[in-house]
């Protein structure tokens, strides 16, 4: 009896017994990174200006809208303005890049993020039917300013994004 | 091979000698599977597959076929409560299920809509005159560094079943827990925790020598949560099942049984934003309430099979048109088995069903199996089959937020109908092995399909035509007392009336699986494989609203499954296991998950005699 106790005890509490946990490597920054949360694309679209950090319909860097992507169906989709210039970096993680790639690497980024571009921010995913974010990180110039920011782009739910930018200077 | 089966004749017969083929998934087969759920068991079989749906969630495909057109029974009762069209068998979990009986080919004639590819029945565990509690608890995790992860992360099973025998009433009682954590089976459909229970009991009263009365209560409860930073879900889907038979035997030897089926299944869904703003909140509501009269007779070695069913559904959803529909069913069926002297056994069956909504329907089936030497046997089997269109396809209205489409039903669809034939032969040697090779053949008619009326708005239509192939080969060794093996190969081609290959369907695949017991310790060791052959799967493109074939096709692959059992003392047994050793996981197209282990911790605790 006192064997069947204990193992009925012990087969009880085997879902329950905790093990050490999951940690993972902190990674230092060394650049200030901002993370933003976009407004609803359903609800009208969304414009961003790097610069001074904020939304700005007037002046902007990166626009997130609805577009029609054929077939009366509307994408969210991700653009750039025809000046600013862009390069991908995925040669470390997106904490890591500090410094600012050689200039000739930047290209005209004329949609190039939007929905089927070369480098589309949103995919389509056509087995799971769900809209996933891709994992490149982003390096814009910004041929007025001269000045340059890395993006990257988190989540997606429902027509609103995640993304986090950081200024990268030459110092 | 010699026990009975009754998912094919709706009466008890000898699986050796039903004129319908009928494959069986034993207990020892369900215990050497290592599957958590019926999705899991059924995904090891050759022919079966999972796939994801347009329309959401995972779709079981069974030869080729959606599992819309397979009609899910438990116990020979159907299950309340789709989520697009179709059960979701991961619901269903594995610990309380005696065996699954698999008809394939149309089975309308019995069952009516749905039936129109195959029955799958899921029978649970018998009550008998053995005084049982059997616990078990289990753990799986499908992460890939164990080390790291913490067993509070993966899923947690606790089963406990239980029969009490006192005098002329039996009592059965189940309960079922299930705790799936940050675990990538879940987090692959943007989960973090599932909550599944299930409480149930059933009582068996022998009133006197010729009467019997049933109750049956299966309460089902599952909660699944998913936070990020921009959405949290919560999901809540409720399924309560009541059952109540009452059985009668005549001098005559007339066997009357009737049965009161409710079954009350509610879904709810809320999309929130972390900031509080709500998103969505869906909820459906599906309460079926049956009255069925199932009258047999055997007439010398002939027997009668008759019926009258008579049901009324309501749905409720946030996405169906009016809020709320309502259908009533009233069906008549009967079925006459002759037996020429143990050679011959032929099967007639004719079932009309009449809906309030649309047209009757009539569904008749025709079996026949000849033994043509003392362990030859030839089955062949031809019948009609049709599915009645779904609350969803005819009423839904409906807004896809994400890409701005919309969905609507239509109400004028008609019932899809399917003929089908099934040919076998087979091979007995009780002793030693059994072998059976079939081929099977659907044609449909009226396939209910979705298509784009206008841009930015979808609709259901019914199509043409649509003929499923196949050929399978399922044999099981006994090689020696200590081992004994199986295996499949299922050949399918399914294509439509412009004779293209039906999307998601795998043409070649095979299952082998081999089961060792030590002759002295009391161990046993299991591998369970299945092998896909090399197809070009189809994508679905929102924009052009079709199936297109993908670019590179999928080179073939197989999956190991290992499972060994040991007795650890008289009273306890444990299983560990491997669930896809070789950790085989293609990102676009499935399985999407890698390795995963599990240990399980079993014990059982008997008095009396079976």
């Amino acid at each position: 009896m006192k064997q069947i106790l204990i193992g009925v005890s012990t087969l009880m509490m085997l879902p329950f017994i905790a093990c050490e946990d999951n940690k993972e490597n902190e990674t230092e920054n060394s650049v200030n990174i901002i993370e933003i949360t976009t407004s609803n694309v359903n609800d009208g679209s969304f414009y961003f200006n790097f610069f001074e950090g904020k939304k700005n319909s007037n002046s902007w860097h990166l626009s997130f809208e609805n577009l029609d992507a054929g077939g009366g169906n509307y994408m969210p989709s991700f653009s750039l303005k025809n000046n600013v210039m862009l390069t991908i970096d995925n040669s470390s993680k997106f904490e890591e890049i500090t410094a600012i790639p050689s200039t000739n690497l930047f290209g005209p980024s004329n949609g190039k993020l939007s929905f089927g571009g070369e480098h589309e921010v949103l995919t389509y995913d056509m087995q799971a039917h769900k809209i996933s974010v891709s994992d490149n990180n982003y390096i814009i110039y910004d041929t007025v300013t001269y000045k340059v920011f890395k993006i990257h782009f988190d989540e997606y739910s429902g027509g609103v994004v995640i993304f986090r930018y950081a200024e990268l200077t030459s110092n | 091979m010699n026990e009975l089966v009754v998912t094919g004749t709706r009466t008890k017969k000898i699986h050796d000698n039903v004129p319908i083929a009928t494959e069986v998934i034993s207990q020892d087969d369900i215990n050497n599977s290592g599957a958590r759920n019926i999705a899991d068991l059924l995904s090891q079989r050759a022919g079966v597959s999972l796939q994801t749906s347009v329309e959401g969630g995972s779709v079981l495909n069974i030869l080729g076929m959606d599992s819309r057109y397979i009609l899910i029974l438990m116990d020979g009762q159907p299950i309340t409560g789709r989520f697009n069209n179709r059960v979701a068998l991961d619901q269903i979990l594995i610990n309380r299920v005696k065996k699954v009986e698999i008809v394939k080919g149309p089975n309308s004639s019995l069952y009516g809509s749905e039936a129109m590819a195959g029955v799958i029945n899921i029978i649970t565990k018998d009550l008998n005159n053995l005084e049982l509690l059997d616990i078990s608890a289990r753990y799986n995790n499908t992460e890939n560094k164990f080390e790291n992860s913490g067993i509070e992360n993966g899923s947690h099973n606790i089963s406990i079943n239980g029969f009490k025998p006192l005098n002329k009433i039996k009592i059965k009682f189940n309960a079922d827990f299930d705790l799936i954590k940050n675990d990538k089976s879940i987090q692959l459909i943007e989960i973090d925790k599932v909550k599944k229970q299930t409480l149930g009991g059933a009582i068996d009263w022998e009133l006197n020598k010729t009467q019997k009365l049933s109750l049956n209560v299966q309460i089902y409860d599952q909660f699944e949560t998913g936070k990020s930073k921009l959405m949290n879900t919560d999901t809540k889907i409720l399924r309560n099942n009541f059952s109540l038979s009452y059985q009668s035997f005549t001098n005559g030897k007339w066997n009357i049984e009737q049965t009161l089926n409710s079954n009350k299944y509610s879904r709810n869904y809320v999309q929130v934003r972390p900031w509080g703003d709500i998103e969505k909140d869906d909820t459906t509501n599906e309460d079926y309430l049956e009255y069925e009269i199932l009258v047999n007779k055997k007439f010398g070695s002939n027997e009668l099979t008759a019926g009258i069913e008579t049901y009324n559904a309501i749905y409720k959803s946030d996405r169906v048109l009016s809020g709320k529909q309502e259908l009533r069913n009233h069906s008549l069926f009967g079925q006459y088995d002759i037996n020429f002297f143990n050679q011959l056994s032929t099967i007639i069956g004719l079932r009309f069903d009449d809906y309030s909504e649309y047209n009757s329907v009539l569904s008749p089936r025709v079996g026949l199996m000849y033994r043509f030497k003392e362990n030859w046997k030839l089955r062949t089997s031809w019948g009609q089959g049709f599915r009645a269109p779904s609350f969803m396809e005819r009423f839904i209205d409906w807004n896809h937020v994400q890409f701005n489409y919309s969905v609507l039903g239509n109400p004028n669809l008609e019932p899809e109908k399917s003929e089908g034939i099934t040919i076998g032969i087979e091979y007995v040697n009780p002793s030693r092995y059994q072998m059976s090779l079939m081929f099977y053949q659907t044609k449909f008619i009226n396939l209910i399909e979705d298509f784009t009326i206008k841009p930015g708005l979808l609709s259901y239509q019914n199509i043409e035509k649509a003929t499923f192939s196949g050929v399978e080969l399922m044999c099981q060794l006994k090689i020696s007392e200590q081992i004994d093996s199986r295996w499949g190969i299922n050949w399918v081609n399914n294509i439509d009336g412009d004779n293209k290959t039906i999307p998601n369907t795998i043409p070649l695949s095979i299952t082998g699986a081999a089961n060792y017991k030590h002759p002295k310790k009391s161990i046993n060791f299991s591998i369970n494989t299945k092998w896909i052959g090399s197809y070009r799967p189809q994508e679905y493109d929102p924009i052009k609203g079709l199936y297109i074939f993908a670019e590179k096709k999928i080179t073939a692959y197989s999956l190991i499954m290992l499972k060994s059992t040991i007795k650890i003392s008289n009273y306890f047994n444990m299983s560990i296991g491997i669930d896809n050793a070789n950790n085989y996981t293609n990102k676009n197209f499935g399985p999407f998950i890698g390795r995963s282990a599990y240990i399980q911790i079993s014990t059982k605790l008997t008095k009396g005699n079976k």
